[in-house]
């Protein structure tokens, strides 16, 4: 995983890294990547497409509106927010 | 493109609101018209440390949907995350379904022609975008709504086929009160993709996806546009680049988009979050049983039971509303085999015409259906002429009063005794010799302004079918 992977990817996900960072996370990348190589290998040829490790089923709440008390929380950490709005640079 | 060497292929990828009270995986307000960012909460927000947890009323819907489109339920489905970089989703993932929808293998009829649905499946709508010269602002509000999207195989053979598809999936949504469908107001959004090919040959060519259609016309012409491009194209023996393309309304044409970041790999999987959903046989039944008469059966009967035409079953049926309001106004006629005509063309014709110059719906008319049944028997035992209904009509509709207060109260009754219109008929024959001269050398096309005597001498409150009779009757006796 060159330098110019890891820019991209801290680019899409909005994350600054320092260089040590830098440094530092290809080779952890790497192992993630390598442990689902690993987890490739295995036979799951009995095992239906989509199936969970959940052996429990979901359980659904009820169609009644709760109103969250405190949106400030929500809009305080955003960079930037006015007006109503989260805002952003210019996407399109 | 009916001269053209090529087919058109297309297929709808079509998203409807569901009408609940809560979002899709929390408790915020599912509804629109809010000041910015009020209908929010950590869940639809992507704050850390969250978990989703799904509605039951949004599934129960959702079944309901697919139910009413003929799809068969599937007992566990799976919500995935699809995930793409865009600021109207906060955790940078959709959670939608993917591998294992809720349902699959449905069909709509439309014009005639059964179109195959593959699949109908949940997901949580995304935010608002409003891009400003320098910078873009998001409203969370409808971030997390639920939706269903309901995909089409790709069937359709043109572009009116297209919208008659659409046409017919809002009718059977509004009719099952899943959702809106409003178009206009983003309630139904669709998208939609259109190859050409060969008529001789069976390969699909390359497609191109078209969006930001609001309304059934303009998928109509944005299709009928994107035909034309790709035939040129393929016509000057270009090549068509699969590509998604934006409807331009005001400029009436298609105009590729430019790309999205990473757009077409959108890494599903199994969002860990959510266990699989089950839905129980047990469920799907009830909602089965508990589903609407849906249009289709309704005209069907409305034809057979009840002896209407095909195009005007077909539109007492356009909206669930109407409908209930005829099968009300039916079940209170006196003669349901002789009055149901006349009822519906009441309907179709005068009401409806009045509903549209007043900019009313059935949703919100005044008019009591029993009342316009009402009308129809006073038309039918001869009390009223046709004509005088219409009056009475007017008067119903200003001043919300039933036709036989109506009539007694303005001594509006129809001459129908017999004595009095048989002396009103000799009248007319004496003051015309001329015409009965003529009916009596076997022109009895003058038979016509002799009854139109009558009506004029009575105002209009003879009954014309009595009078015509009885003029035959007295000059048929002379012959
Ligand atoms: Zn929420």
């Amino acid at each position: 995983m060159d330098k110019k992977t890891i820019e991209k990817i801290m680019h899409l996900a909005r994350i600054e890294l320092t260089d040590d960072e830098k440094q530092e996370i290809p080779s952890q990348m790497e192992k993630i990547i390598n442990y689902i190589d690993n987890l490739n290998t295995l036979d799951t040829s009995g095992v239906l497409k989509g199936e969970a490790v959940f052996l429990k089923e979901m359980m659904l709440q009820p169609d009644r509106v709760e109103t969250f008390p405190d949106i400030g929380l929500l809009t305080e950490n955003a960079p930037s927010f006015s007006e109503g709005f989260f805002k952003v640079k210019k996407v399109l | 493109m009916k001269n053209s060497k090529y087919k058109i292929t297309i297929g709808l990828e079509v998203h409807a609101h569901l009408k609940t009270q809560t979002k899709l995986f929390c408790r915020c307000p599912n509804r629109t018209g809010a000041e910015p960012n009020t209908l929010i909460c950590p869940v639809c927000t992507g704050q850390p440390g969250t978990l989703p947890v799904a509605g039951e009323e949004s599934v129960l819907q959702a079944v309901r949907a697919a139910l009413a489109l003929n799809c068969k339920i599937n007992k566990y489905s799976v919500f995935e995350r699809k995930q793409y970089f865009y600021p109207d989703l906060p955790k940078n993932y959709q959670i939608s379904q993917y591998k294992l929808p809720l349902a699959e293998n449905g069909y709509i009829e439309a014009g005639g022609v059964k179109i195959k649905i593959d699949r109908v499946h949940m997901e949580e709508d995304a935010g608002k975008l409003v891009h400003r010269k320098s910078e873009t602002l998001i409203d969370y509000n409808r971030g997390g709504a639920p939706l269903i999207e309901i995909v089409s195989a790709p069937e359709i053979t043109s572009p009116e086929q297209a919208s008659e598809y659409l046409k017919k999936l809002r009718q059977i949504l509004v009719y099952s009160s899943v959702s809106d469908c409003d178009m206009e107001k983003g309630s139904m959004r669709c998208d939609a993709n259109l190859s050409l090919n060969l008529k001789e040959s069976s390969r699909l060519g390359v497609k191109t996806e078209v969006k930001n259609m609001n309304s059934f016309k303009a998928v109509e012409n944005a299709l009928s546009y994107e035909a034309r491009r790709q035939e040129e194209l393929l016509l000057e023996g270009k090549k068509i680049d699969q590509e998604t393309r934006l409807w331009d309304e005001n400029n009436n044409r298609t105009a590729g988009m430019r790309s999205k970041e990473e757009a077409h790999d959108y890494r599903y999987f199994p969002d860990p979050d959510l266990p699989p959903l089950v839905v129980q046989e047990t469920v799907v039944e009830e909602i089965r049983k508990s589903l609407p008469e849906l249009p289709a059966s309704k005209i069907e009967r409305y034809m057979g039971e009840m002896g209407i035409g095909e195009y005007d079953a077909r539109v007492l049926c356009q909206e669930k509303e109407g409908a209930e309001f005829f099968e009300n106004a039916y079940s209170k006629l006196e003669d349901k085999k002789k009055g149901v005509k006349k009822l519906s063309s009441w309907i179709n014709t005068e009401l409806k015409g009045k509903m549209n110059t007043e900019g009313m719906d059935f949703k919100n008319i005044q008019l009591d259906p029993g009342s316009l049944a009402e009308l129809v028997n006073l038309i039918q035992s001869g009390k009223i002429s046709g004509k005088m209904a219409k009056d009475i009509f007017e008067i119903m509709w200003n001043e919300k009063k039933c036709p036989q207060e109506i009539v007694e109260k303005r001594g509006l009754s129809q001459i129908s005794g017999e004595d009095k219109i048989e002396g009103l008929c000799r009248r007319a024959i004496e003051e015309n010799p001329g015409l009965a001269e003529k009916y009596l050398t076997g022109k009895e096309g003058t038979i016509g302004p002799l009854v139109g005597f009558v009506m004029k001498e009575t105002r209009g409150q003879a009954n014309p079918s009595m009078v015509n009779k009885k003029l035959r009757q007295i000059l048929d006796g002379k012959k």
